[in-house]
């Protein structure tokens, strides 16, 4: 299963999967929050291409405002496919404590 | 429509009565009666004593005497007498004197006393052949006049069209009748087959039931008797039309009230059988087979009565195996004792294909027969199929082969496909549908096979988003596409080995699709793309392979 929603501190919270299958559902929940800045990863356990997609579509529209998504208490496995995706050269993203 | 066409020198008295007769062949009567009619008008025209009229039966291509309800059948040859002469020559024979004419012959000409003085003999002919003779006797005033034979013959005309329109409505009728009963013997067969295959745990079962023209005696059946225990049923009654549409029908209803009772397979098979043998005419007799799938113990448990050859498709070798039928097709003779079952184990991957004769004696314009070669080259090729996928490509295999020539039998399969589910097997294998909604299933069953295994947990995320990649690929490249995509697990030294195969598609090689420069700033990266890149980086080793319009990605991955 795969939810998205505000936190208490206006951040975003991403949990379960994110696969091709959910990918719309985060997509849109992303374009209706008109300032994005947070986003915790804390709960999500695994991310596709198609999830890659959403984030990265998410970063071009809040770079084009001078500002940027931080993605923070990634794990291990999915900082692996940032890396991968080069995502750690354009999203600042911190790593879960281990 | 039938106008009496004027003949020179007819009395009126004649003519009035050939009308009368004619008006009345145009009402529905039957025929007897219509004869009847006929012979009457023909003895009151002619003044004579006695008129009768024999009918050619196009079967025997004898004649038959009419209007003689109650009594014993007569016929005749056509060379008996002056009937026979008439017949032969369809031209009137008119013979003054009997008892002088050496053509003439008592028996036939029916003149049991030896009293009979003269006679007309008309044919009855339509489109040049006979239809059936009018012969008259015993004129009041001496021998027939020329006049009399055209009086005949005129009538005889109006008869001929009457006889031969009534032969024709009447076999139409039959046809239909015989239409009908086939349809309702047609419908009461189809009925009995399974609207739906019971999908039993790590099993795959097809069952398609193509009928010919005409009805033929085929029929399938699987009912699931518990958790495990599954029925099969295919069978084949001797002959066309609709005695063994109903011998198949009464067998597979028997089957099914035995087996609600509890009966074992060879108390089945007995009664059943002792029952067919009381039942069915001598010459005919049900070819069958006869078993129960345990799903647990992966065996098959059957008899195969006169049915066969069975096919065993052996995953391991990947070969086709020929199983010959256990004893003779039942309805014969009841058995005083009957064997055990036969066993038959089914390893994963492996497929039990119950195949009517219909299928391998199907046969091409040059008279050579479809047989168990067609039959083996499809299945060697798609046994990765989902079993109703391989039923269509043997049924197309079949029709493609034929080509031009009619279905003569009816052709039924079914086909039980054991899956790689089972823990202890190296590789396993399961089909998925062509949609995103598929995802959590895939999921799940790496999940359990990772686990199954004992692989270390550190797999299951890249496997799984390789899998996701390479399959969500699939389903984007090719919506349209109704086959399902394998997806297999390998587990051997450590090394986990999948496998995607994508049916009836174009080749789309993931290995060299154009590399990602994730160096990049932001503005330049494409938002998609990313997919293929990211699994060339996390898989160990990632090959490409496409052949028979199928394209086969396999990675492999380490654990740490």
């Amino acid at each position: 299963m795969f939810e998205i929603r505000m936190g208490e501190a206006g951040e975003i919270v991403m949990k379960g999967r994110l696969d091709a299958a959910q990918c719309e559902k985060a997509l849109q929940f992303l374009d209706a929050v008109p300032e994005p800045g947070v986003v915790d990863l804390a709960g999500l356990e695994y991310v596709s291409s198609a999830g890659l997609g959403a984030l990265l579509k998410t970063q071009k529209r809040v770079m084009a405002s001078g500002r940027g998504l931080r993605l923070v208490n990634v794990n291990r496995h999915i900082h692996d496919i940032f890396r991968y995706a080069g995502f750690d050269r354009i999203f600042e993203v911190v790593r879960a404590a281990e | 429509m039938n106008d009496i066409q004027p003949a020179a020198g007819l009395s009126s008295a004649a003519l009035l009565k050939i009308l009368e007769v004619t008006r009345k062949l145009a009402a529905p009567f039957d025929l007897p009666s219509v004869l009847a009619e006929i012979g009457e008008a023909a003895r009151e025209v002619l003044r004579a004593e006695r008129a009768t009229i024999w009918l050619l039966d196009p079967q025997s291509g004898r004649l038959t005497l009419t209007g003689m309800a109650g009594q014993p059948r007569l016929d005749a040859s056509l060379d008996q007498g002056i009937l026979g002469v008439t017949a032969r020559t369809l031209a009137v024979v008119n013979v003054p004197d009997c008892q002088a004419d050496p053509r003439f012959d008592p028996a036939v000409d029916l003149d049991y006393d030896n009293d009979v003085r003269c006679m007309l003999s008309v044919p009855f002919v339509e489109h040049n052949a006979l239809v059936g003779v009018l012969q008259v006797v015993d004129r009041a005033d001496g021998p027939f006049t020329a006049e009399d034979e055209r009086v005949a013959e005129t009538l005889a005309t109006q008869c001929a069209v009457f006889i031969q329109r009534e032969h024709m409505t009447s076999s139409l009728r039959m046809a239909e009748k015989l239409d009908r009963e086939i349809k309702l013997a047609r419908e009461i067969q189809m009925s009995t087959l399974p609207s739906e295959m019971p999908r039993p745990p790590g099993y795959d079962l097809a069952g398609q039931f193509c009928p010919a023209d005409q009805t033929g005696g085929d029929t399938f059946d699987v009912v699931p008797l518990d958790e495990e225990r599954l029925f099969l049923l295919l069978g084949d009654a001797s002959g066309h039309g609709i005695g063994p549409a109903l011998s198949s029908t009464q067998m597979t209803a028997m089957l099914r009230v035995a087996l609600r009772l509890g009966a074992d397979l060879n108390a089945v098979f007995t009664h059943v059988n002792n029952q067919l043998v009381e039942d069915l005419p001598e010459e005919h007799f049900v070819t069958a087979f006869l078993g129960v799938l345990d799903t647990s113990r992966h065996e098959v448990r059957y008899h195969a009565a006169g049915q066969g050859p069975l096919l065993h498709f052996r995953a391991a070798e990947r070969e086709c195996r020929w199983l010959d039928p256990t004893t003779f097709p039942m309805g014969f003779m009841c058995y005083p004792t009957l064997d055990e079952p036969r066993r038959l184990e089914l390893a994963p991957g492996d497929i039990l294909g119950l195949i009517s004769d219909g299928a391998f004696e199907s046969e091409n314009a040059a008279g050579q027969s479809f047989g168990t070669e067609g039959v083996a080259e499809i299945v060697c090729r798609d046994h990765r199929l989902p079993m109703s996928q391989l039923l269509a490509k043997l049924l197309e295999g079949v029709h493609d082969f034929a080509g031009k020539v009619a279905q003569a039998d009816d052709i039924t399969i079914l086909l039980i496909g054991r899956q790689g589910e089972s823990a202890d097997a190296a590789t396993v294998q399961r089909y998925f549908k062509r949609s995103f909604a598929s995802l959590d299933a895939i999921f799940q069953y790496v999940e359990d096979f990772l686990g199954a295994k004992s692989i270390d947990g550190g797999l299951r995320e890249p496997v799984c988003f390789i899998v996701e990649e390479l399959f969500t690929n699939m389903v984007k490249y090719n919506p349209g596409n109704q086959h399902d995509i394998a997806l297999s697990l390998g587990h051997v030294d450590e090394t986990l080995t999948v496998r995607l195969i994508d049916f009836d598609v174009a080749p789309f090689d993931v290995t060299r699709a154009p590399p990602v420069d994730v160096t990049k700033p932001l503005e330049e990266r494409a938002i998609g793309g990313l997919g293929l890149h990211l699994v060339r980086q996390m898989a160990d080793t990632i090959r490409y392979e496409y052949a028979d319009g199928r394209s086969t990605i396999t990675f492999t991955k380490t654990p740490g």
